[in-house]
C-alpha cells in the first residue's frame, strides 16, 4: 500500500505547527505503542499490589485468625468429663460414688420408623411409650431420652439392636448406694454433675477435679478419621472425700429420729453423735430426709441440714453456761444455796419456773437438776451482763461452727448494746436466743472435753486421685473453762439422769450418763410464742466421768408430749447405746458421786 | 576411539622461542641434525572387567533391599496386629471395668446398713441390746446389762426458808413428789421436764433485736 507522506521539511528547519491551524484541525492522536504498554504495565501494576495486598492480608496480618479457623473445621473438641471424687465414711464405705454411664440419644431426623423404636426401647428403658414417640418425633437432631443415664450393660443392649439415630455418648453418673443416709450432709449434684447442696456443694472444687479435652481430625462429614491427628489432655479425677461419720452409727441414728418424728408428730428431727476429744462428727441425722438418687420426689424444704441451717431457742440445755460460768469466775459452788420462790421479777416483769411450786431450797446442782429458771436467774445475776456475754461468745454462740457445710448459721445472739433489763435473765435458761444443733452439741462438747472447746468437724481428709490420704487441718481449740469447772459439771449433769432430775429415760444400763434437758417455746413468728409449741432436746454425755461421746436430740414441735425428757431423752439413750456398743467403749466401772439437789 | 587403536604421543611443540624476546631468543647453532630416536609408543590398555564382583555386588544389595522390605512389610504386619490386639483388649478392658463397677454397685448397695436390717428382719434377727465386759480393775467377767445405780440424791429438809443457811440435810430421803416427762412416774401431782415457761409479759421485753415486742 503506497501512503503520502509530506516531503522531509528543510534541514535545520523545525516544524512548529502554528496556532491558527491547530484551532482549525485538531488533530486526533492515536496513543503510541508504548504508551499503552505503559498504562497496561500501571493497570497490571495497580492488580498485582491489590493481589498482593489481598495475600499479605491473608498470609501475614489474619494468618492465625484464618489458620485457627481452617483448623477449627478440621479438628473436632470434644471436653473428657472429670470423674468426680467419691465420699465415704470414716471407714471407707461409699456414701456417695461416680460411675461410667451411657446417655440415650435419638436424632429424630434420622429416625423413619419411630414406632418400631419406641415398641424396642420402651420396655428396656422401663418408659412411657406415649412419650418416648413424642421425643422421637420432634424436629430436631438431638433428643435426650432418659432423664438418667443408664448402665453400659444397658447401653450395649441398645447398641446390639442397631436401631437408627439411636446413640449412647459416655458420661458419668452420681450415685448414693446407701440411698438416704446421711443425705443432709452429702447432699446432692445437679443435671450437669455439679455440687448443688451439701458437702457434695461446699467441697465442690475439691471432688470435681478438672476437665480434659481431645481434639481429632475430621473428614467433611465429621466423621473421624482413622490415624489422623489427635491431641488429648487428659481429665484430672476429683479428689474424694474421708468424712468423720460412721455409717453404721450415722443409720441408727437416723433410724431412731425419723421413727420418732413420725410418733411426735414433729416438723423435724436432729441426732448428732460427736467425738469431744476431737470434735468429729460421727452421725448427723435429719428427719424428714430425701434420696439424692430420686431428687424430683424430694421435698425441697428438706434438702438441707437444719442441723446448722435452722437456729432455734435452746432453752434449758443453755443453763449449763450459766452455771458454768458462775463456777468459772468463782461465784457459786456446785453446793451453793438458793431460795427458788414460785415467782420472781425481773425489771418489772414476772418470771416462773415451769412448774408451780412453793418456796425452794435448791443447791445450785438442784438447780440444774430440776431445771429452775429463777435459779439461772439468780446465778445470771451475780455474774452480770458483761461475763454472761463474754462466756456465750467463748462457747461459740453469735458465729458459725465452720463445720464445712453449706448455709451455716450462726444463729442470733443479741448484742450486749442491745440487752433490755430482762434480757440477762432470758438469756439465763436459754430464750431469747438463737442456736443451731451444732453449737448446744459443740457446748457440751466442751465440758465433755475438760473445758476445752475443739471445732466440730466432719471432713477427716482427702484422698487425692493417686489414692494418697491428706487429712484435713486440725481444728482450732481454745479453752474455754476449767478441768476443775468441767468435772464438776459433769457431776451436777449426771444428776439430771436421776430419779429425781428431768431425764431419767437417758440412762444407760453400765454406764455412768451426764446430760440435760430443753423444753424450750417456739417463736410463732407473730412476736410471741403463743401456739407455736416446743422445741424438746436432750443433750448428754457418755460416760460421764470420762466422756467418750457427746450425743444431742432435738425435736421440733412435738405434739405428743412435748418434753426433751420424755420425747428426746429415749432416742439419745437408742443411738447412744447403740453407739457404745459400735465402738466398743466400755464402762468405766465408777460409782456416780452424791448429789445434793435441796438443802 | 576404540580401545585396541594405538595411541600415538605427540611431543608437544616448543614454543618458548616464540614467547621470549627477540633478544633473548637463542639462535640455533649450526651443526648435524638430531639424529630421530624412535620413542616407544604409549598405548591405553584396555581392562579386563570382572562381571562376577558386579554380580554379587548387585545381588547382595538386591537381597538388603528385599530383606528390608520383607522386614518393614513384617513389622507393619505385626504392628497391625498389635493394634488390633490392643484396640480388642482395650475394649474388653472397659466392658471388665463396667462389669466391675456395676458389681461394686451391687456389692454397696447390698452391704447399706438400711439393706442389712431389711434382711436381718426378714431373717426374725433382732438388734442386741446388751453387751458383757471384763473389768480389768477387779479382773471379773461383768454380766451386762450390769446394774449402775442412779445417781443417789441427798436432798434436805423441807424449806424453812433458811436462805443461805446451809442447812443442808444429810439425810438420803429421795425426793418423789415429781413425776417427771422421762419414763419413771412417781406419785405426785408435778410435771416437769426442764421447760422453760416464760410466763407473763416477759416475752415483750427481751430479744429486741431478733423477735420484737415478744
Amino acid at each position: 500500500m503506497v501512503t503520502r507522506t509530506a516531503p522531509p521539511p528543510p534541514r535545520g528547519a523545525v516544524h512548529r505547527p502554528t496556532r491558527s491551524a491547530v484551532q482549525r484541525r485538531p488533530v486526533r492522536r492515536r496513543p503510541s505503542a508504548r504508551h499503552r504498554l505503559e498504562v497496561v504495565l500501571f493497570v497490571s501494576l495497580i492488580v498485582l499490589s491489590l493481589i498482593g495486598g489481598r495475600l499479605l492480608q491473608l498470609q501475614g496480618l489474619d494468618r492465625s485468625a484464618y489458620a485457627a479457623s481452617a483448623q477449627d473445621q478440621q479438628l473436632q473438641t470434644v471436653t473428657l468429663a472429670a470423674t468426680r471424687g467419691a465420699i465415704t465414711d470414716r471407714d471407707g464405705n461409699p456414701i456417695a460414688t461416680s460411675v461410667d454411664a451411657r446417655d440415650v440419644v435419638a436424632d429424630p431426623e434420622e429416625i423413619s420408623d419411630p414406632l418400631a423404636i419406641v415398641d424396642r426401647l420402651a420396655p428396656l428403658l422401663d418408659l412411657n411409650a406415649v412419650t418416648l414417640l413424642r421425643q422421637l418425633s420432634t424436629h430436631s437432631q438431638y433428643a435426650l431420652l432418659t432423664r438418667t443415664p443408664v448402665s453400659p450393660s444397658v447401653a450395649d443392649s441398645i447398641l446390639a439392636m442397631k436401631l437408627p439415630g439411636i446413640t449412647t455418648p459416655d458420661t458419668t453418673r452420681r450415685i448414693y448406694p446407701d440411698g438416704t443416709l446421711a443425705a443432709n450432709v452429702i447432699g446432692f449434684v445437679n443435671a450437669d454433675g455439679q455440687g448443688a447442696g451439701g458437702l457434695e456443694y461446699s467441697y465442690q472444687r475439691t471432688l470435681a477435679g478438672h476437665s480434659g479435652i481431645e481434639r481429632y481430625q475430621v473428614g467433611a462429614n465429621g466423621e473421624a478419621i482413622p490415624d489422623g491427628r489427635t491431641d488429648t489432655t487428659p481429665a484430672v479425677p476429683g479428689s474424694g472425700l474421708r468424712l468423720t461419720l460412721q455409717r453404721d452409727i450415722q443409720f441408727e441414728a437416723q433410724r431412731q429420729i425419723t421413727r420418732q418424728v413420725k410418733v411426735t408428730k414433729s416438723l423435724s428431727g436432729t441426732v448428732i453423735v460427736m467425738n469431744p476429744k476431737n470434735g468429729q462428727i460421727l452421725a448427723l441425722a435429719s428427719a424428714p430426709t430425701f434420696n439424692p438418687n430420686n431428687l424430683a420426689r424430694a421435698n425441697s424444704k428438706d434438702l438441707g441440714d437444719p442441723a446448722v441451717s435452722v437456729p432455734f431457742e435452746p432453752g434449758s440445755v443453755n443453763k449449763v453456761i450459766t452455771m458454768s460460768a458462775g463456777l468459772e469466775d468463782g461465784l457459786v459452788t456446785p453446793d451453793s444455796h438458793f431460795v427458788i420462790p414460785d415467782s420472781y421479777r425481773v425489771a418489772g416483769t414476772p418470771f416462773h419456773d415451769a412448774e408451780i411450786h412453793g418456796t425452794e431450797h435448791l443447791t445450785l446442782t438442784g438447780i440444774l437438776a430440776e431445771s429452775s429458771n429463777i435459779g439461772a436467774i439468780k446465778v445470771a445475776q451475780r455474774l452480770g451482763p458483761q461475763r454472761f456475754d463474754y462466756y456465750l461468745h467463748a462457747y461459740g454462740f453469735g458465729k458459725p461452727t465452720g463445720v464445712g457445710l453449706p448455709a451455716e448459721s450462726g444463729g442470733l445472739l443479741p448484742p450486749r448494746s442491745q440487752w433490755s433489763g430482762t434480757t440477762l435473765a432470758t438469756l439465763s435458761f436459754g430464750q431469747g436466743i438463737d442456736v443451731t444443733a451444732m453449737q448446744v452439741a459443740s457446748v457440751y462438747s466442751t465440758i465433755a472435753d475438760d473445758g476445752i472447746r475443739v471445732n466440730p468437724n466432719i471432713v477427716e481428709g482427702t484422698v487425692d486421685p493417686d489414692h494418697h490420704y491428706v487429712p484435713a487441718p486440725a481444728p482450732s481449740r481454745h479453752r474455754v473453762i476449767s478441768v476443775q469447772v468441767a468435772t464438776e459439771l459433769r457431776n451436777m449433769l449426771e444428776a439430771v439422769t436421776s430419779n429425781e432430775g428431768t431425764a431419767p429415760a437417758a440412762r444407760i444400763a453400765g454406764y455412768r450418763v451426764a446430760g440435760k434437758t430443753g423444753t424450750a417455746n417456739r417463736y410463732n413468728g407473730h412476736g410471741g410464742y403463743s401456739g407455736a409449741g416446743y422445741t424438746a432436746t436432750f443433750v448428754g454425755m457418755v460416760p460421764a466421768d470420762n466422756p467418750q461421746l457427746v450425743c444431742e436430740v432435738v425435736l421440733d414441735r412435738p405434739l405428743h408430749n412435748h418434753y426433751g425428757g420424755a420425747v428426746a431423752a429415749p432416742i439419745f439413750h437408742d443411738v447412744m447405746s447403740f453407739a457404745l456398743r459400735t465402738l466398743k467403749i466400755p464402762p468405766t466401772f465408777t460409782k456416780p458421786p452424791k448429789a445434793q439437789l435441796k438443802w | 576411539m576404540s580401545a585396541a587403536a594405538p595411541l600415538r604421543y605427540q611431543a608437544r611443540p616448543r614454543t618458548g622461542a616464540a614467547t621470549l624476546p627477540k633478544n633473548l631468543q637463542i639462535r640455533p647453532t649450526v651443526g648435524p641434525k638430531p639424529v630421530a630416536r624412535s620413542r616407544p609408543r604409549l598405548v591405553v590398555s584396555a581392562q579386563q572387567r570382572s562381571t562376577a564382583g558386579r554380580f554379587a555386588f548387585v545381588v547382595v544389595v538386591g537381597g538388603i533391599l528385599v530383606g528390608g522390605l520383607v522386614a518393614v512389610l513384617l513389622l507393619h504386619m505385626m504392628a497391625a496386629q498389635d493394634g488390633f490386639r490392643v484396640t480388642a483388649l482395650q475394649q474388653r478392658l472397659a466392658t471388665l471395668t463396667d462389669q466391675v463397677q456395676e458389681q461394686q454397685q451391687v456389692v454397696a448397695a447390698d452391704s447399706a446398713p438400711n439393706a442389712l436390717q431389711a434382711r436381718a428382719d426378714a431373717l426374725g434377727m433382732v438388734p442386741t441390746t446388751i453387751s458383757a465386759f471384763h473389768n480389768k480393775g477387779n479382773g471379773h467377767a461383768v454380766e451386762s446389762p450390769m446394774y449402775v445405780p442412779p445417781p443417789s440424791i441427798v436432798t434436805g429438809k423441807p424449806a424453812t426458808a433458811k436462805s443461805g443457811a446451809g442447812a443442808a440435810a444429810a439425810g438420803n430421803s429421795t425426793s418423789s413428789k415429781t413425776s417427771k416427762s422421762g419414763t419413771t412416774s412417781k406419785t405426785g401431782t408435778k410435771s416437769k421436764a426442764g421447760t422453760t415457761s416464760t410466763a407473763g409479759t416477759k416475752q415483750s421485753t427481751h430479744h429486741p433485736h431478733h423477735h420484737t415486742g415478744r
